[in-house]
């Protein structure tokens, strides 16, 4: 399976806050012990794009070990393994991390080159680059409720006098 | 009017803080424009009504000046 990950494709959303940040293009270029020599690209919400080759630790792609059964990610079993600094989703039937957890960052396999399992494929999913909600008018009504508040407070503190 | 704008940017600066340790960073994004925006709207109202007040303070003071003068004539 280890062999099988060179030239390889994860395409990855990560989101932060329930809000999407960014897409992480992955292809792996070359594997070692425990890690991973891969070519990344950043793609920005705004379309822009950063390419760059890095080395990555290996059980961000795949993970050879037990954890705690943890539902299902897109139809694949998955058991959650922590390690230090990440929360991992590891697919049952073959070891791929489908999810993983890192500070505010949640990164979420998205497509991959890789079966996830006999009959198992990664949907899809719609990417959606307006996922921040405008609190604009909210906002406003709040500061103009404040305002008035405040003016007829010191209206009153005034006229008191 | 300017003072309720001072206070009430306080109050929203106070939010922002609040909802960012808690994540919601558009939110508090949000939040910090319009404390910016109101503290820089309570200043320029604030100096409005002190020179308003001052100016009126300046006449009040003249007034008195011309009746005294008035006084000491007749």
């Amino acid at each position: 399976m280890i062999m099988d990950l060179v030239n390889q494709t994860f395409l990855y959303a990560v989101t932060s806050s329930n809000h999407l940040a960014f897409f992480l293009l992955i292809k792996i270029l070359a594997l070692s012990n425990n890690t991973v020599v891969a070519n990344v690209t950043d793609i920005q919400t705004n379309g822009a794009l950063l390419n760059y080759t890095v080395s990555l630790p290996l059980f961000l792609f795949y993970y050879n070990g037990s954890g705690i059964p943890a539902g299902q990610i897109d139809g694949a079993p998955v058991y959650s393994v922590n390690l230090p600094g990440y929360e991992i989703y590891v697919d049952s039937y073959n070891g791929l991390v489908l999810a993983y957890v890192n500070g505010d960052g949640n990164f979420t396999l998205n497509g991959s080159t890789v079966p996830l399992g006999p009959g198992v494929y990664v949907p899809l999913h719609v990417p959606n680059f307006n996922p921040e909600p405008d609190y604009t008018p909210s906002v406003t009504v709040l500061t103009a409720v404040l305002v008035s508040s405040f003016y007829f407070l010191f209206k009153r503190r005034r006229s008191s006098r | 009017m300017g003072r309720s704008f001072i206070a009430s940017s306080l109050i929203l600066l106070l939010l922002s803080a609040v909802f960012y340790t808690f994540g919601e960073t558009a939110l508090s994004n949000t939040l910090g424009n319009f404390t910016y925006m109101c503290l820089f709207l309570g200043v320029i109202l604030v100096g409005i009504d002190s020179k308003g007040e001052s100016e009126t303070s300046e006449d009040q003071e003249s007034d008195q000046e011309d009746l005294i003068i008035r006084k000491g004539n007749s």
